[in-house]
């Protein structure tokens, strides 16, 4: 009885150590679930094209060269969506499409923190994969703060800029830390630090537009620099992103088509990205040019059919790059061209300007001549492609800021109803407000009224 | 030692066993002290041989096996029995005919205890209760006749149980459910109740801390039916149908067609529709606005329009959706038992099929299977089997009503499924021009929906395939001393098909999408076939369990003890797919390019074909070892513990500090055993006091930070993943601490019996959502161990047998329940006032309850235009922004909890003769909800009317008589938010319903020699009577309030059931 008893006992024993085994508790509770340790967790981190393909789209719809019809504002309903195109102050918290411009890049922010931290920590072998990441993380991180800034922030100003409020810099995982709004001078020192990190470790090509590649970081270099009136290297980095491409001649396109460009073989796209979609942005029903904005293209423009179709009397865009609805915010050969048309001319190289003018305006007109342009004429010719040619690109915002710093003096009106609504050069809700619940939440300093 | 074994022996299995000799000896005991019974009546196979056993309850038999025996005893219930077995003497438990209710065993799925026996918290519903009622699964049966567990349809749309209210925030609420002492896995509302035997819910620590970490939300615990040894051969067939009236839908809130039409009329003016009609995404248009656009166009005169518009104001969609969608449910089950057993093992049989179709002819087949052994091998081993089956084939039904849509809009309830020929009439999903495009172009393929058609084209079957295999062993190593060893083991698979024929819409619309138009040809990209999505789902789970139980009473010291060791594993495996181009006839398939992208049709936006392949796999493990012992003395005192340590898988990816231990102590207190305690008016008291721990586990937690993959990029197919989790050190269990107090009494002879019992769960370590600044990135909200809360209350069982004498018999039971969580900390930032309004969110403010009712202060209308006023900063506001987006939580009302305060059935038996009535009762008291009324953004955008538009204010003086906004555009979301969730439409949710009614008849008993007694019952049941009375005033009923689903209907069944 004694030994049946010890045998049985032993064994009970046996079995309670066998299942405290810690192998058996090792086990994956979801295949699908993983750390982020390893390359392929970090591109999957950073390969969902909502995430990495949206750019805020704030600022568009507050920049003027969107108008909408009193019947459509009405029927829009949504009142952060009235309060920007409006430029009224309000509370920014009715996020009518799930998310705004804020949260979205933030989040995709805290991805790209993710992947630097852990590339930072990574023990495997640093092949061409591990730099590639590495510069996408930083060119992606670089790129969001920079569109944020242009939004959220006032015109960069160098004398002013370590007084200007800032972003709030973000730039470890650790979710705990509190958010405090840097100076303007510290955001855009780390957009270009960033940015420059990236054009050190991308690949010269790409396989897809999606992913950012050498060029497209020194596009967004060039595109930081002009924002902050830095020509010099604005210059510097359009002309080593131009190496070797050129502009595409709209004489090859269709202009009866209903979207004339694609995103598959756009040779202008360098990054593919879009702004978030606001219903207002939509140009199916919803977002028609302003008059006046399509007023500026003469007949023997061939944007002025290339880009618009008409609906109504009223006249919508149909000019995205990527071919579609959704506006194109991405690096494009277009873009960097006329950064570096603007800032030859900034540096005083007239006829470098004049030349790079010429060719462009070959490529965008039927026949256009700027033999007998006076400089100044030059200069508001530049100035004017430019805001011919971007489109709802999530730029225009950021340009009629920079430009009233030097005394542009754009000012924005709206009449709805018979009630005027105007935004003067230079006003403080030219940055626009932090969701106020981010506010409340943070305790982070609003923009200034 | 030998009488021991033996008592051990009896407690557990039941058997009886005599010896083949001339003379049988036998002893009448009883169930309880286990003393011999003098003076009992033993008829021998209804013969009118009578012999009365001695002053020790011996008696003396000269016969030899089989034969039958029957007690009578004026204290003790008539037994019978069948002797068949040829060992050592026969002995007779006899249960007291005064405990005859109290006397039952719960079962926690570890072991058996006698319920007076114990110190915790047990509600036990008997075969007999739980089955009046007829059809539905196992748990919906249960709200109506337990004890403090209700089901909650306001914030879970399914109805969730929940024992004593709530123990948790964010993780899971559900109970555990144990089917035959292990975890069920599969779908629970598979299982037959015909099967059931009977259930035991553990609701405190005591009853529950030996489930460990997953019992936090209380266990119910299901018990098969099964053969004893010396049963005799029991044969039961059931059949019964049953019809249920068709859901009442016509009351479903809606705007009228009229009204509806007239907001549609206005909008047009105002130029709402300019950016659909000029949409090039085609969308569609409603009748109304498809006829003015063709009245603007000049395409049709005025007199016309109105002529149209008359027609369309006289329908009725809800109409529609009745006539051609709804039908009264039916039933039809058939099941058909034996059990029996021979000389060392007894065994239990089963069959069912049941066949339902309901209102909305939805088709579900089931099949249930069971076999079930029981070997008694030697004195001191026992081996015992089961299997158990269940298939089961679901199909598809019709639309019901709200899942037709018009493009994302609500349906408009002028619309028309059938026209006055009964032509199947069409709904638009793009508009009327663009269809008459593709039309006269005759390239495309008919673009239009036919609802009344579209269903017959679609066919959707789900099978489900289960099968339990239990397998258990049980060594006695000593008298006092088994060893058992059970293992279960689940196979569940879950197959889905859904065929979309070429013709359905889904197809032709998926096709259309894709076509590429070149020089009046089309080519297709998806081919014009069916497409079928199926997807197939394995899931097993292995359950290994060893056991020592310990037994043993020494004079007046009885100790029970177990101790023991478990794992368990659950597999999940899914596979999901869709084939496109198949043909039915001869099932080939079409091949497709994913990974290209086309232009859309309408759009020219360039879209990947979707590629529905996906898997999944997941694996959860547990590891546990428990411990349990009480200790009785004399049978007045008790004490109790339990001890479980619990570790999983499911924390982190790495094991670490995985191991919980959770525990348990109580005592009991018999005082009516006590010397002192002498009052004639009570016959039983007994005190018993729990404390304890149980836990909670949220699976979908983890300690690292972690990503999901979820699919593919199909830009560059390249697979993309989310933050499923962010980084957090310290999560860990919930955990869940039950105080219980109860007071068991039997007065009058045991005429009354009451239970009593006081609780309070503390619940710490809760997993809360904290708020987030968005702009770390984590989104906004994280879920930390940030709560804890409290629940208190009491549970009143109240069993009164009012009459009992001779042919009429009058029972009644009433359960009565209280209770009230309180969250006692809440690391909360946010204090804007939106983020509390919802009361299906929870809320999660210190000293209120979970779920938890707020509302803006509404003030009236304003008596010149009909805004809505409220407060903002203590003044009257009609500024909606501020009130909306900036009222701080502290400007709300409280309004009060949202799940019942208190609750409970009401149930009176009748007996007369061979007649039973049951009606039971059921009701909820003390919560609040709120009423559904107009939102003007929602009926411009969506469609979503409400009938109180009707009574909006309209003209000054309207104020007066109504509290309803006046209608305003554009739609100011604020506003209507602001008055949706104002405390005008606050409702008090009390109510008290009609549950069931069951009648009875019992046939007269026909002896057949061969057979044995048959015993027939004809019996006539009604489901969801109806509310008898409410609070509210809109005839509202606060458990199913719905935009889209009725209440449930009554159901008649009737049956009858045979028992030989």
């Amino acid at each position: 009885m004694r030994n049946e008893m010890k045998k049985i006992l032993s064994l009970t024993i046996f079995s309670f150590l066998f299942f405290s085994c810690h192998d058996f508790l090792d086990k994956k509770p979801d295949m699908k679930l993983s750390e982020p340790i390893s390359l392929e967790d970090f591109h999957a981190l950073m390969n969902e094209q909502s995430l990495i393909q949206t750019a805020p789209s704030e600022g568009e719809i507050s920049a003027g060269d969107l108008y909408l019809t009193v019947e459509t504002l009405e029927s829009l309903n949504c009142e952060t969506e009235w309060d920007l195109y409006l430029w009224r102050d309000g509370p920014m918290t009715q996020m009518c499409y799930g998310t705004d411009g804020w949260r979205q890049s933030y989040q995709a922010i805290y991805n790209y923190n993710t992947v630097i931290e852990g590339l930072k920590k990574y023990q495997g072998v640093r092949n061409s994969t591990y730099y590639d990441l590495t510069g996408e993380a930083y060119f992606l991180r670089g790129i969001t703060y920079l569109e944020l800034a242009v939004i959220f922030g006032e015109a960069y100003d160098q004398s002013q800029a370590a007084q200007q409020l800032g972003l709030p810099l973000r730039l470890s995982t650790d979710f705990n830390e509190k958010s405090i709004r840097s100076n303007l001078s510290n955001t855009y020192s780390n957009i270009i630090s960033d940015l420059q990190i990236a054009s050190h470790n991308l690949p010269t090509l790409s396989k897809s537009k999606m992913r950012p590649t050498k060029a497209a970081a020194l596009g967004a270099l060039a595109r930081a620099y002009l924002f902050m009136g830095d020509f010099e290297n604005a210059k510097l980095y359009a002309d080593s992103c131009l190496i070797s491409r050129d502009l595409m001649d709209y004489k090859d396109f269709d202009i009866e088509s209903d979207y004339p460009f694609s995103r598959l073989d756009n040779e202008e796209i360098i990054f593919e990205r879009y702004l978030l979609q606001y219903m207002s942005l939509y140009p199916e029903g919803y977002a028609n040019v302003d008059p006046l904005l399509y007023s500026m293209y003469e007949d023997n423009d061939i944007r002025k059919k290339l880009y618009f179709k008409e609906s109504n009397g009223l006249y919508t865009f149909k000019g995205s790059y990527g071919g579609s609805f959704s506006n194109f915010a991405g690096i494009a050969v277009d873009e960097i061209y006329l950064i570096l048309l603007e800032s030859s001319f900034e540096l005083g190289e007239i006829n470098q300007a004049k030349l790079l003018l010429k060719n462009f305006m070959n490529k965008r007109y039927y026949d256009a001549s700027i033999e007998y342009f006076s400089d100044h004429q030059i200069y508001e010719r530049i100035l004017y492609e430019r805001r011919k040619q971007l489109l709802f690109r999530g730029t225009r915002f950021a340009d009629i800021k920079r430009l009233n710093k030097k005394g542009a003096n754009i000012s924005l009106k709206r009449v709805i109803r018979d009630e005027v609504f105007t935004l003067p050069p230079n006003d403080p809700r030219f940055t626009i407000l932090l969701p106020l619940d981010i506010i409340q939440l943070s305790g982070m300093e609003q923009n200034k009224r | 030692m030998k009488i021991i074994l033996t008592n051990i022996v009896f407690l557990f299995i039941i058997c009886f066993v005599t010896e083949v000799v001339g003379q049988i000896k036998g002893r009448a005991i009883d169930g309880d002290t286990r003393q011999g019974v003098s003076d009992v009546t033993i008829l021998i196979n209804g013969q009118s041989k009578v012999i009365k056993t001695d002053y020790q309850g011996y008696f003396m038999l000269d016969l030899i096996p089989p034969f039958e025996i029957f007690t009578k005893h004026i204290s003790y219930i008539d037994t019978n029995i069948l002797v068949i077995n040829d060992s050592s003497i026969l002995q007779i438990e006899l249960q007291h005919k005064s405990f005859e209710l109290e006397r039952v065993e719960v079962n926690t799925g570890y072991q058996s205890i006698p319920k007076e026996r114990s110190t915790g918290s047990f509600t036990h519903i008997s075969n007999e209760r739980f089955e009046e009622q007829v059809g539905g699964d196992i748990l919906s049966r249960l709200p109506a006749i337990s004890n403090g567990l209700i089901a909650d349809n306001y914030t879970n749309s399914q109805g969730r149980l929940t024992i004593r209210g709530l123990s948790t925030i964010r993780g899971s609420k559900e109970p555990l459910i144990i089917l035959d002492n292990f975890p069920y896995e599969g779908e629970i509302r598979d299982i037959n109740p015909n099967d059931v035997s009977d259930i035991t819910i553990l609701k405190d620590a005591a009853a529950s801390s030996i489930w460990g970490v997953r019992a936090g939300n209380g266990v119910i615990v299901i018990t098969t039916k099964k053969g004893r040894l010396g049963d005799k051969l029991k044969v039961n067939a059931t059949v019964y149908n049953s019809i249920g009236q068709r859901p009442n839908i016509m009351m479903l809130e809606t705007l009228q067609s009229k009204d509806y039409i007239s907001v549609e009329e206005s909008l047009f003016e105002r130029g709402y529709f300019n950016s659909a009609i000029n949409n090039r995404m085609k969308p569609p248009l409603t009748p109304i606005v498809e006829l003015l656009l063709l009245k603007q166009n000049s395409l049709i005169d005025q007199e016309t329009y109105e002529k149209e518009k008359s027609k369309l104001e006289h329908y009725d969609v809800r109409k529609d959706y009745l006539d051609n969608f709804y039908r009264p449910s039916y039933n039809q089950q058939y099941f058909y038992s034996m059990m029996g057993s021979g000389k060392r093992s007894s065994w239990t049989t089963s069959v069912g099929y049941d066949n339902n179709t309901s209102n909305t002819f939805e088709r579900l087949e089931r099949f249930t299977l069971r076999f079930q052994n029981q070997w008694q091998l030697s004195e001191r081993f026992n081996l015992g089997g089961e299997i158990y089956f269940v298939g089961t084939e679901r199909h598809d039904g019709r639309p019901s009503y709200g899942s037709i849509s018009q493009d994302n809009k609500t349906l408009y309830p002028y619309a028309q499924f059938v026209d006055e020929k009964g032509i199947p009439t069409s709904i638009s999903r793009k508009s009327n021009s663009y269809l008459q495009v593709i039309e006269e172009e005759g390239l495309l393929m008919d673009w239009t929906y036919y609802p009344l058609k579209d269903y017959q084209l679609n066919n959707g079957v789900r099978k489900g395939k289960s099968t339990v295999i239990n397998a258990n062993a049980r060594y006695s190593i000593m008298p006092a001393l088994n060893i058992s060893a059970r293992y279960q083991f689940l196979t569940d698979n879950r197959q889905l098909d859904r065929i979309y024929n070429n013709e359905s819409y889904f197809v032709r619309n998926i096709v259309n999408s894709f076509s590429q138009i070149k020089d009046n040809q089309v080519e297709y990209i998806v081919p014009k076939g069916s497409i079928l999505d199926y997807s197939n789902g394995i899931g097993v789970t292995h359950n290994f369990r060893t056991q020592l139980d310990y037994s043993k009473t020494i004079d007046k010291h009885e100790i029970d003890a177990l101790l023991g060791a478990e794992v368990r594993e659950t597999k999940n495996e899914n596979k999901t797919n869709r084939i496109y181009g198949l043909n039915e006839s001869n099932l080939s398939v079409a091949n497709l390019d994913f990974a290209s992208q086309y232009p859309n049709i309408i759009t020219g936006n360039l879209t990947n074909i979707q590629n529905e392949l996906s898997l999944a796999s997941t694996n959860i493990r547990f590891v546990s070892t428990f411990a349990n012992a009480a200790y009785s003395y004399d049978r007045r005192y008790t004490i109790s513990g339990s001890l479980r340590r619990d570790a999983t898988n499911l924390f982190g990816l790495k094991s670490r500090d995985k191991w919980n231990l959770l525990w348990s102590i109580g005592g009991s207190w018999n005082i009516s055993h006590e010397d002192f305690f002498q009052i004639d008016q009570v016959d039983f008291v007994k005190l018993r006091a729990t404390y304890g721990f149980s836990g909670n586990v949220d699976p979908t937690m983890s300690a690292v930070s972690t990503i999901y993959y979820r699919g593919v990029n199909q830009h560059n197919n390249k697979p993309y993943a989310r933050f499923q989790n962010y980084y957090n050190p310290d999560l860990s269990w919930e955990s869940i601490s039950t105080t219980n107090i109860g007071l068991d009494m039997g007065l009058f002879r045991n005429k009354i019996n009451i239970t009593a019992e006081y609780f309070l769960k503390a619940a710490n370590n809760l997993f809360g959502q904290e708020v987030m600044d968005p702009t770390a990135g984590v989104g906004d909200l994280i879920v930390k161990n940030i709560a804890s809360m409290n629940t208190k209350g009491f549970d009143i069982n109240i069993l009164s047998r009012n009459i009992s004498s001779g042919v009429f018999k009058w029972d009644t039971e009433w359960n009565l329940s209280r209770s009230l969580d309180r969250i006692k900390e809440y690391y909360l930032d946010q204090s804007l006032a939106r983020y509390f309004i919802n009361p299906r969110v929870i809320a999660g403010i210190e000293g209120r309850p979970v779920y938890s009712l707020h509302s803006f202060e509404y003030i009236g209308l304003d008596s010149e235009n009909g805004n809505p006023i409220g407060l903002y900063q203590g003044e009257h506001s009609t500024s909606y922004s501020n009130i909306y987006n900036r009222s701080l939580l502290e400007d709300l009302i409280y309004e009060g909890p949202v799940l019942p305060v208190w609750s409970g059935s009401f149930g009176n038996m009748f007996t007369y003769k061979n007649v039973n009535l049951n009606i039971r009762f059921t009701y909820k008291l003390g919560h609040f909800f709120r009423k559904n009324s107009i939102h003007y953004a929602n009926l411009y955008q969506l469609g979503k009317g409400h009938p109180d538009f009707v009574d909006r204010w309209q003209s000054p003086g309207d104020e007066m008589s109504t509290d309803i906004p006046s209608m305003v555009y554009p739609a100011i979301s604020t506003r209507d938010n602001f008055y949706v969730h104002s405390a005008i439409l606050t409702q008090k949710a009390d109510h008290l319903r009609l549950q069931y009614i069951n009648l009875s008849y019992q046939l007269n008993n026909a002896k057949i020699s061969k057979l044995g007694n048959i015993k027939s019952t004809l019996f006539f049941n009604v489901d969801n009577v109806g509310i008898i009375w409410r609070k509210n005033k809109y005839g509202i009923d606060p458990d199913y309030y719905s935009e889209t689903i009725a209440p449930p209907s009554k159901v008649f069944s009737f049956g009858i059931k045979v028992n030989m």
